[in-house]
């Protein structure tokens, strides 16, 4: 190395250390030391006193909450940008400090630099909490609920988890002591054979031990780390003569009590007593929803909190008492909307109760009075800042705390305590908190929301014979909604929702959301068609939906339109007894709503207590596509682990079933009946599930006016008469959960079903492609399971099946429905469901984030993994020859049924992959990419050949930018039809940008504007294909392309 | 389609009956109770003993044990416990929490059918000893019941604390507690339990039938039926 060369090597390294050492003074965390030591002291005479820096410190403090209106459980403040998290402290922060908090209640995902932020700006101290997995772990890649404190490797893991918060957060300014656990002896459920061979008096006791010896080993380890004080968060008093044997030298006992205003000397005595440690309160208060009035009621839970705070006052130092506590950590700082319904209602502050307390100021009867969503001290509103942070109010409780707080408990001596708490003015107190207005008055029982949208669309193509040939074609759509919620009674809710439009987007590439057939553009009505076939007429303005709820004790009834008051839509009963999914989930959401229905749309009676399972669903359309008709279900638990549920299904109207065949068929009223048993067997290693299901359906054959209605054509030749036995189906289901290394679970189920006896399909689910599809004519069995490995799940699944009644294979050509072997108004005819078949799958599942599962239906909003991802391959190893659809009428304007093709669906081997991958690699920042390929067999176009398909999507989720690319090969067309007739488009692709205000939603976007491209290619694709995908052309069209320029605003 | 309904209502019945059980205790029919604090009608008649530990280690007779019998009139329901209790302390627990101290309860219910939930009829009953100056000035009310129970005290208690416990006789009428009336041969459901708390708060919890750790679940109770002495 020449002397130049080391020169310069010596300059660079002088520099860069240098920067290295102006970064480490600069930081305000690294390699600090704390600034201040925390002891805590008993004095023989006065009892425990807290001191920081020799000097006294009441712990006047509060559990911090943060998490928005609209957000739930899984938001997690410290993943966002550091300007927004700097500005929520600065939000919160004054607030605090002016209220005269000296100490927060925080969860250990916080970074230890905000921790110093808010002390140094705003001097408030951090009580870091580790929760011990008090709301389950994951051991050797299996999430166990009730964690199990008795398990070796549990307790090694929650141990390091223990020593790294320590560790990451010992030397940061602001932190005044560590606290572990949450009531986790609330939570003690875990079952094992060492517990069970106890008598019953010690089994809780003995967990107890488990769980406390941790808390044991873990301040141990804690002090080997750290001089800051150690603590536990217990439930109330329980268990503690065990704490003071397994968990002595723990410094704090920390204890969330809900006992009501007082908690009586006995409980301090009791602590000290049995462990002389100083009390900390880590939750207690009060909620402000009054359960009597159905109002909120500040007042009471000022009250509430004076009562309390001058119980802690006088059992603090040097009071004469027991003199054990040091403070309080009031529960909470401000309200959460997501408590009730923990993902649902999130924008809705609901006021039902969640448990009982007949301690406190609104103890009814037996009804529960505490208010989850209303512990707050402080209110938020769903107004924001120009940041998008909801606003503070505080209630009458802000200012009682204040009020208290100017005099330590430190500086007020026993005799004293009865006066200074006489003279906090509590209605003064509700007075600075803001007078009701009428305005808050009338919100009390009526609720406003709405919408607006507009958009504009070009369209265009290369129509060569078409009369709009060349031309750009616009369009454009105005839609307001306005919904009202009324609650005259506690126990009644109505809503209503309004719509009005104006315009009528054409839709170039036909999409789900039926088609314009005409429109008169100085008339104020359109007709179109919809999914169903059907036209319909539009008027500008229109109840959109509608529902209400009437709860009493003993019966619940709901009504739906279209809506329900919790739900926008209806769930299926498939965990209450519905083994054949007698009833179908129906939700009015993007991309699964078929607009043009009004579906759910009925009244549902729900019994409660002794009639408890009860439920009757009566209406003209309780599902997607029902005909007027009734839904019974009693589901009951009838002993220990055996369920009973009884389902009957009776439709009033025959299903008018539109044909393009010279004879309209009607099918008669639907009849279905199912009865289902199921016990869990109880072995400790296992969790055990027997499922079995009866199934009576089809029997509206039996009764048919004519011979011929209740008969259908034999593969053999022969016609045959349905009889009982054909409307018979049964299904045996086995489960069962291995609780080994590594965790796994198996399943299978064998499903027989009569000629005629259908119940219905069920939606694929956990990223599978195979499911039970409903249908009557088979012997069939699932069979799969789930294996965990670390943050992996590998899923297999096989499914076999043969119908009882095959395909007709051979017969006359196929040239009309008259000569057809087996017509569709034929009750054995399945669209290609009466074939035998054998496929296997596996999916492969990678999500280390448990809280968000990766196939739920709303994972692209709610997943929060740096990186998640799923990979399924469905391989179809024999599917043998199935009756084909008949040929549809294709034209630009309608479709129908039209003639037979010729020859049967082939045997093929078929196969289909797709992949899902979801990143947040960066703070607001997500993409979400898709991809599917496979070959594809249409039961409708028997001779042709399967063909290979490819798509992919990828989204992006920028701040408050929303960028979606997709683009599909040789892919069908948007329409079910499509797929069956074998509707493909050589290329199809989308692209848009948008920009959202408010909450950024890819699954229900509300607040967004922005432009959408969409276009189609078909040069290549079959004269069938440029048909069919040309709806608003001419099917000599190459390519068609719309651009659509929209705003959406809601409130 | 008769076929098809034979064969639903067939289904049903099978898998909706339910089995009879036998009579684990019986509620004495005693039509003239008072309660006054002297015990001697109760003298004879079979108790019912809570010598199953839910929690707190295992039976230990000598810490704390309660032996059990209930009577009707057929419009009142009269209880009488003696409990064994080497440590009894005055309960002065808010009636929400007094399970925490010593106490008794006594589970009670004329509803029918197996449930998982209370339903009109079954009650949750406390007993708890505030004074032992005053016979009479103790509480007894409804804890829980299928509306949810409330803390006002309802009935008459005289209970007696002595050095080896306390003896307690109680009443309450049926109509407080959402039963009609009770005649002989009539079934119910009950259950026993014993709250001790020696030195802090509850450190045993004593029951007569049920192993299970609490106190909504009907179906766990014992069976009963109304008898002659």
């Amino acid at each position: 190395m020449s002397r130049i060369h080391s020169h310069r090597y010596a300059r660079a390294a002088w520099r860069v250390a240098t920067c290295v050492a102006l970064l480490v003074c600069l930081s305000p965390v690294a390699f600090a030391v704390l600034p201040y030591s925390v002891e805590l002291n008993k004095d023989a005479e006065n009892g425990w006193e807290l001191l920081v820096d020799g000097e006294q410190l009441p712990v006047n403090g509060v559990v911090w909450s943060f998490t928005p209106i609209g957000d739930d459980f899984i938001y997690n403040l410290w993943n966002e940008e550091d300007r927004f998290i700097r500005r929520m402290i600065d939000t919160d922060g004054p607030l605090l400090q002016a209220m005269g908090v000296r100490a927060v209640r925080v969860f250990t995902q916080i970074p230890p630099k905000w921790i110093t932020y808010l002390y140094r700006r705003y001097g408030i101290y951090t009580i870091v909490n580790d929760l011990m997995g008090r709301y389950g772990v994951s051991v050797n890649g299996r999430w166990y609920p009730n964690t199990d404190y008795s398990m070796p490797e549990t307790r090694e893991l929650l141990l390091a988890q223990a020593r790294e918060t320590v560790e990451k957060f010992k030397d940061t300014p602001g932190v005044l002591f560590f606290i572990f656990g949450n009531e986790n002896n609330y939570g003690l459920q875990w079952k094992s054979d060492a517990i069970e061979d106890l008598p019953v008096g010690e089994r809780q006791q003995e967990r107890a031990r488990f769980l406390y010896s941790l808390f044991g080993e873990v301040t141990a380890a804690s002090k080997e780390i750290t001089d800051l004080p150690i603590g536990i968060v217990n439930g109330d008093t329980q268990y503690l003569t065990i704490i003071a044997e397994e968990a002595s030298n723990i410094d704090i006992f920390g204890l969330n009590v809900y006992r009501g205003p007082r908690n009586e000397p006995i409980m301090f005595q009791s602590v000290a007593t049995a462990l002389d440690k100083p009390i900390l309160y880590t939750e207690f208060g009060s909620d402000a929803f009054n359960a009597t009035t159905q109002l909120e009621d500040q007042y009471n839970q000022a009250r509430f909190l004076r009562s309390q705070w001058k119980e802690i006052y006088e059992q603090s130092y040097g009071k004469g008492n027991s003199q054990n506590i040091i403070g309080g950590l009031i529960f909470q700082w401000m309200d959460e909307w997501w408590k009730y319904g923990l993902q649902d209602d999130l924008f809705i502050h609901n006021t039902e109760g969640t448990w009982r307390q007949p301690a406190y100021y609104d103890s009814i009867g037996g009804e529960n009075n505490m208010n989850e969503e209303w512990w707050g001290i402080v209110a938020q509103s769903p107004k924001t800042d120009k940041h998008g942070i909801n606003l503070r109010v505080p209630r009458a409780a802000y200012y009682t705390m204040q009020d208290i707080w100017e005099t330590s408990l430190y500086d007020i001596e026993g005799g004293q305590i009865d006066q200074y708490f006489a003279v906090v003015d509590i209605e003064g107190d509700v007075a600075r908190s803001g007078e009701r207005t009428l305005g808050d008055k009338i919100a009390d029982y009526v609720k406003i929301n709405g919408s607006l949208a507009v958009a504009g669309r070009g369209h265009f193509s290369d129509a060569i014979a078409s009369e709009q040939s060349g031309a750009i074609n616009f369009s454009h759509e105005e839609e307001a909604t306005f919904e009202i919620t009324v609650t005259p009674l506690h126990n009644l809710t109505l809503q209503t929702t309004f719509r009005a439009q104006a315009g009528f987007l054409d839709d170039a590439l036909y999409d789900s959301y039926g088609y314009l057939i005409t429109r008169e553009d100085d008339s104020s009505e359109f007709s179109y068609i919809a999914n169903d076939n059907t036209s319909y007429s539009r008027t500008p303005i229109e109840i959109y939906s509608a529902a209400f709820q009437y709860e009493t004790d003993f019966i619940d009834i709901n009504g739906y339109f279209h809506d329900g008051i919790d739900l926008p839509g209806h769930p299926d009963y498939y965990l209450q007894g519905d083994f054949f999914y007698l009833y179908p989930e129906t939700f009015d959401r993007e991309g699964i709503d078929l607009g043009l229905q009004k579906a759910p749309f009925g009244v549902e009676f729900e019994t409660k207590g002794i009639a408890e399972g009860l439920t009757l669903f009566v209406g003209p359309e309780i599902f997607w596509g029902a005909e007027p008709a009734l839904y019974f279900k009693f589901y009951r638990e009838l002993f220990d682990g055996f369920y009973l549920g009884l389902i009957h299904y009776e439709a009033f109207q025959e299903e008018q079933f539109n044909s393009g065949l010279a004879v309209t068929p009607n099918r008669f009223p639907e009849r279905k009946s199912s009865v289902y048993v199921q016990y869990d067997v109880p072995i400790d290693f296992v969790d055990l599930h027997i499922g079995l299901g009866g199934l009576i359906a089809g029997t509206e054959y039996l009764t048919a006016a004519t011979l011929e209605e209740s008969q259908y054509r034999s593969a053999d030749g022969t016609t045959k008469t349905i009889g009982f036995a054909d409307t018979l189906g049964g299904k045996v289901r086995l489960e069962a959960l291995f609780n080994l290394t590594p965790v796994f679970n198996i399943y299978a189920e064998y499903i027989y079903a009569g000629v005629v006896a259908s119940g219905r399909g069920f939606l694929p689910r956990g990223g599978s492609q195979i499911t039970d599809g409903g249908a009557s004519n088979r012997h069939e069995v699932i069979a799969g399971g789930n294996i965990w490995i670390g943050d992996l799940v590998i899923s297999p699944k096989i499914r076999w099946r043969t119908p009882l009644e095959p395909a007709i294979v051979s017969g006359p050509n196929r040239s009309n429905g008259e000569n057809s072997p087996r017509p569709v108004i034929d009750p054995v005819y399945v669209h290609g469901g009466n074939r035998e078949i054998l496929q296997g799958e596996i999916v492969l599942t990678y999500d280390f984030t448990g809280a968000t599962w990766f196939h739920e239906w709303n994972n692209d909003d709610r997943e929060d993994a740096v990186f998640a991802a799923s990979l399924g391959l469905l391989y179809t190893f024999y599917q043998g020859p199935t009756d084909p659809l008949p040929e549809l009428f294709l034209d630009s304007n309608f479709f129908g049924y039209g003639t037979w093709p010729a020859g049967h669906t082939r045997e093929e081997n078929l196969w289909s992959l797709q992949a899902r991958v979801v990143s947040n690699f960066a703070p607001r920042s997500k993409i979400i990419a898709t991809f599917q390929m496979g070959s594809d067999q249409n039961i409708g176009r028997p001779d042709t050949t399967p063909e290979m398909r490819y798509s992919g999507t990828v989204e992006f989720e920028l701040h408050d930018f929303e960028i979606g690319l997709g683009l599909s090969h040789n892919a069908f067309g948007p329409e079910d039809w499509h797929f069956n007739q074998n509707i493909r488009a050589p290329w199809q692709w989308n692209a848009l940008l948008a920009y959202h205000f408010g909450v950024l939603s890819l699954v229900e976007a509300k607040n967004r504007i922005g432009v959408e491209f969409r276009g189609r290619y078909l040069e290549g694709g079959t004269s069938e294909s440029r048909t069919a995908l040309n709806t608003l052309g001419s099917a000599t069209d190459l390519y068609r392309m719309e651009v659509t320029l929209f705003y959406e605003l809601s409130f | 389609m008769k076929k098809s309904y034979i064969s639903f209502l067939i289904m049903f019945l099978i898998c909706g009956s339910y089995s009879v059980f036998a009579v684990d205790n019986e509620v004495y029919w005693l039509p003239d109770v008072q309660i006054d604090g002297e015990f001697d009608e109760w003298d004879g008649l079979d108790v019912s003993v809570t010598n199953i530990a839910v929690y707190g280690g295992t039976h230990d007779p000598k810490d704390a044990e309660g032996s059990f019998i209930l009577a009707t009139d057929g419009e009142n329901l009269f209880i009488y416990a003696d409990v064994r209790d080497d440590s009894v302390r005055l309960n002065t627990f808010h009636n929400s929490l007094a399970w925490k101290g010593d106490s008794i309860e006594i589970f009670f219910g004329t509803a029918r059918g197996f449930r998982e939930d209370y339903a009109e009829g079954d009650v949750q009953l406390r007993i708890v000893p505030r004074s032992d100056t005053d016979i009479f000035a103790q509480d007894l009310y409804v804890s829980y019941d299928y509306a949810g129970g409330d803390t006002v005290p309802l009935g008459e208690v005289a209970m007696q604390i002595h050095r080896r416990g306390y003896t307690v006789e109680a009443v309450i009428p049926l109509e407080d507690i959402g039963s009609k009336s009770l005649s002989v041969g009539q079934r119910t459901r009950c259950e026993f339990q014993v709250n001790d708390a020696d030195m802090l708060e509850r450190d045993r919890l004593l029951r007569w039938s049920s192993e299970e750790d609490d106190y909504y679940t009907p179906k766990n109770w014992g069976r009963c039926r109304v008898a002659n002495p």
